[in-house]
């Protein structure tokens, strides 16, 4: 570890004393009633948390979380009326039932996509006291398992006081893991993908399985907080389970934070602590949490962790996460040689609906050279450019990479394999510092185990390292060192599409495509832009250059494509190009004929048009 | 008191204006005297249309102004421009297609606030100066050609009395012929004083009916002419594809 991160060391040191002080409340003089709220706190905290995971920052809204908590109540209950109470044995149990019933709910709710996942967990707590009645007098049934019996551990009963601990114990360890799964690279590319999926495909991600793991994980703190609740009271019945609790979960999340890990412990507090000021509450309940969410929604979109966040990152040392120093390696203007790999489109053909956007397009892109796609609007050049990344599918025709041919594969799939691209509109995920952004490019390279991730394994500090690292050294050579440590999405539009650019290099990209990247840029941003796109090119990187900016394209290319109504009208360098009839006729609007037509002939033919009388011209037409 | 007959119908002055922080056009000024019209010609991408649209109100002029009729609209709402005299024609025959024709005028009168009985007048003065539509008053505009679906929108922006008149690619999707009809029925339309913006990829059906020519480039004016003189294409093959260009090598 280096100085920096060490002189910032004491970060933990709040939250752990935090969780010192809950855990030895009872030796401090805390009486049962206390302890009690305590331990409700720590269950809801978990399961608020789970809902954070999913849909604050994998950006999957999921209503499941009270029904993998019952789940893994009756689970404990059962064990224990069974005579299995070892705590780590009913832990275990709930843990792997938890995952079971989160791969069950979401394999089919993200395999279809869109609100799917949201409904079938939503239905899943609806379901849950036809489930109990079915399972019936096996699982006590709507009466509830009652008297389950206390823990023990290693054959050793637990008093009220150990049990108390343990379950203290239990929930911090979570929120460990919790923070540490968030705050990764890992944590990273689940913000990128709930900005945008697409994005997320364009670096590697592969986002069902990424939506999946963080779903299935965020489940478990669920199923686990259903273990533990079974020792609060020793009692668990279906109304337990109630719709009502799915909605003060959201309510918990969205008061505390949905993007937070210590929002959950708040949001949880509060909802716990609440609705003992008001005796009359429960009846007013799910009209309150309402007009919290809907209060919160609009007014507080990151909740009270969001209104908190920029004290705690002032005062508390540390808190930030630290972004390791290094000095730019790279000096500006040069990029490390790369080789780049040859792109190859033969006779692309795609169809939307009965209309052809590209028809039997061919292009070829070489190492080092910037390859330019011009043409006017609707020519089918971004559309060229999403087949090539695997967003659209081809109808027809090839896309090979260095020979491979690519054109079946998934978006992320391409991406790993070295094409990285730009958008139109640049989009940065809220929260994210430039240099997580340009680091995100990275995501699937040299993955670490979410495992070394969770429990901070060296694994997980070395690729971290080599993260800040190559992304320190990218934005040295974009000139963008002096933004390091902003937030990425607050930047001006010039410098986060130079972020774009960093990201994609960062990637290891040898293939660069880039989708209008000098749209909106000022003269000198442009001029910085072209130095940048000349030091890729001299590297040995393919640059394939879609642009309306003609000046800048006839600068920067050494071939360029010009493409009409989906179909490649001419090709050639600059030169050739500008002085191309074919070109001409299309950006000036005139169809072949005009072109042998003089101005005076076309004002004649306008008068002898409407000199038709209406009946012939409506034929005409 | 402010000469209003020596001061042109509309100034655009330095211009800039885009979507949000995406800058679109930087610097673009011209005028639009009364009864004249001016061609806004350009490749894809250089701000024709993003000019119209702040012009009408749609985008936030982030710099310079625009005055019509003498007053400066740079920060006035769409729809008190729109009361104030100006009509904007997106592009694409944006009418409702499953409404007759007479009702899309009508529609297009709502800025008038008059009734049934005078809307009907109204009409009558487009119908006069788009005879075809006259006959089809009853007609779905679905059904209608292309050619005509384009008089039904700028009948219907005519309905509200404009005097500047804004045409986003009129000739766009039409077949040459037709191309002829929509120009002359626009060149037409000048004679009572109204002012024309014409945007066009079609750039000699644009210059034959135009008085003034504007080019623009990434959002900055490369050319302005009389449209008397630019009597050959060299002139706009230069505005559009440059002169000397120098790629670096």
């Amino acid at each position: 570890m280096t100085d920096a991160r060490r002189r910032s060391l004491p970060w933990y040191l709040v939250p752990l004393a935090g969780a010192l002080v809950v855990v030895f409340l009872p030796f401090l003089g805390g009486d049962a009633f206390v302890t009690r709220q305590v331990l409700l706190i720590a269950v809801l905290s978990m399961i608020v948390s789970s809902l954070n995971l999913s849909f604050g920052y994998a950006g999957e809204l999921a209503l499941g979380q009270v029904a993998v908590y019952a789940v893994g109540a009756y689970v404990a209950g059962y064990l224990g009326l069974h005579g299995h109470d070892d705590a780590v044995l009913q832990l275990a149990a709930g843990g792997v039932a938890a995952l079971v019933v989160g791969l069950l709910v979401g394999v089919p709710g993200l395999r279809f996509g869109g609100w799917s996942l949201a409904m079938s967990s939503f239905f899943l707590v609806l379901i849950i006291p036809n489930i109990v009645g079915l399972l019936g007098d096996r699982i006590g049934g709507f009466a509830g398992l009652a008297g389950i019996p206390t823990w023990t551990l290693l054959g050793h009963d637990l008093g009220v006081r150990s049990t108390y601990v343990l379950i203290v114990v239990v929930a911090a360890a979570w929120f460990v893991v919790f923070r540490n799964i968030v705050a990764s690279r890992f944590g990273n590319g689940l913000l990128v993908m709930r900005q945008s999926p697409v994005l997320a495909s364009s670096i590697g991600i592969s986002v069902y399985r990424t939506k999946l793991l963080a779903y299935t994980i965020g489940s478990v703190p669920a199923g686990l907080a259903g273990v533990l609740f079974t020792q609060v009271d020793g009692f668990i019945a279906p109304s337990t389970f109630s719709f009502d609790l799915a909605i003060a979960v959201l309510a918990g999340s969205v008061l505390g934070g949905q993007r937070s890990v210590y929002g959950a412990v708040f949001g949880a507090t509060l909802l716990q602590l609440a609705p003992l000021e008001i005796t009359s509450f429960a009846k007013y309940s799910t009209i309150i949490y309402g007009v919290f969410l809907v209060v919160f929604g609009v007014l507080l979109a990151q909740g009270f962790a969001g209104i908190l966040r920029p004290y705690v990152h002032r005062w508390v040392p540390g808190a930030r996460p630290a972004i390791v120093p290094v000095t730019p390696a790279a000096e500006p203007d040069t990029v490390a040689r790369r080789d780049g790999l040859e792109l190859e489109v033969s006779s692309v053909s795609m169809r939307f609906g009965g209309i052809a956007a590209l028809d039997g397009v061919s292009l070829s892109a070489k190492p080092g050279q910037v390859t330019a796609l011009i043409g006017p609007n609707g020519s089918g050049k971004t559309s060229l450019l999403n087949a090539v990344s695997g967003f659209y599918r081809v109808s027809g025709g090839t896309i090979c990479l260095a020979g491979r041919p690519i054109h079946s594969y998934p978006a992320h799939r391409i991406a790993r394999l070295g094409i990285a691209r730009t958008f139109q509109t640049p989009s940065m995920p809220e929260g994210l510092t430039t240099t997580e952004v340009v680091a995100s490019g990275r995501f699937a390279r040299a993955k670490p185990s979410l495992l070394s991730t969770m429990v901070r394994l060296p694994r997980h500090w070395r690729t971290r390292q080599a993260d800040s690292r190559a992304a320190a050294d990218v934005l040295g050579l974009l000139g963008l060192a002096g933004c390091a440590d902003r937030e990425a999405a607050s930047l001006p539009l010039g410098t986060r599409r130079l972020v774009e650019v960093g990201r994609a290099l960062a990637a290891g990209a040898q293939v660069l495509l880039l989708d209008e990247v000098a749209s909106g840029l000022d003269e000198d941003e442009l001029d910085h832009l072209a130095d940048v796109l000349r030091a890729i090119r001299a590297a040995g990187v393919t640059v394939v250059l879609v642009e309306h900016n003609f000046d800048l394209v006839l600068r920067l290319s050494d071939v360029i494509y010009v493409l009409a109504q989906g179909e490649v009208i001419a090709v050639g360098t600059p030169e050739q190009i500008r002085t191309n009839v074919e070109v001409e006729r299309v950006y000036l609007g005139r169809t072949p004929d005009d072109t042998r037509r003089s101005f005076g002939s076309l004002a004649d033919e306008a008068q002898a048009a409407t000199d038709l009388d209406p009946q012939r011209a409506e034929v005409q037409s | 008191m402010i000469d209003r007959a020596a001061t042109p119908l509309l100034e655009v002055d330095e211009l800039a204006t885009g979507y949000g922080d995406l800058r679109v056009v930087w610097d673009v000024s011209f005028s639009v005297p009364a009864g004249h019209i001016t061609a806004l010609l350009g490749r894809n991408g250089a701000g024709k249309t993003t000019t119209l649209r702040a012009i009408a109100g749609l985008n936030r002029v982030a710099h310079g102004h625009i005055t019509f009729k003498g007053d400066d609209i740079s920060r006035m709402s769409t729809h008190r421009r729109i009361r104030h005299g100006i009509a904007l024609v997106q592009e694409g025959k944006r009418i409702f297609h499953r409404r007759t024709v007479e009702e899309n005028l009508f529609l297009g009168g709502y800025p008038l606030g008059i009734g049934r009985r005078r809307l009907s007048s109204e009409a009558d003065r487009i119908y006069e100066l788009f005879p075809v539509l006259a006959a089809r008053a009853k007609t779905v505009a679905g059904q209608l050609s292309g050619g005509q679906q384009q008089m039904v929108a700028i009948g219907q922006a005519l309905m509200a009395k404009p005097s500047l008149l804004m045409l986003d690619e009129p000739s766009s999707g039409l077949a040459p012929s037709i191309v002829a009809e929509v120009m002359s029925a626009v060149s037409s339309l000048t004679k009572d004083g109204l002012g024309i913006v014409l945007v066009e990829q079609a750039v000699e059906a644009a210059v034959s009916v135009a008085d003034d020519v504007v080019v623009l480039d990434v959002g900055r004016v490369v050319l302005r002419r009389r449209a008397s003189e630019v009597d050959d294409l060299e002139i706009l093959r230069e505005a559009y594809f440059g002169r000397a260009p120098q790629p670096d090598r």
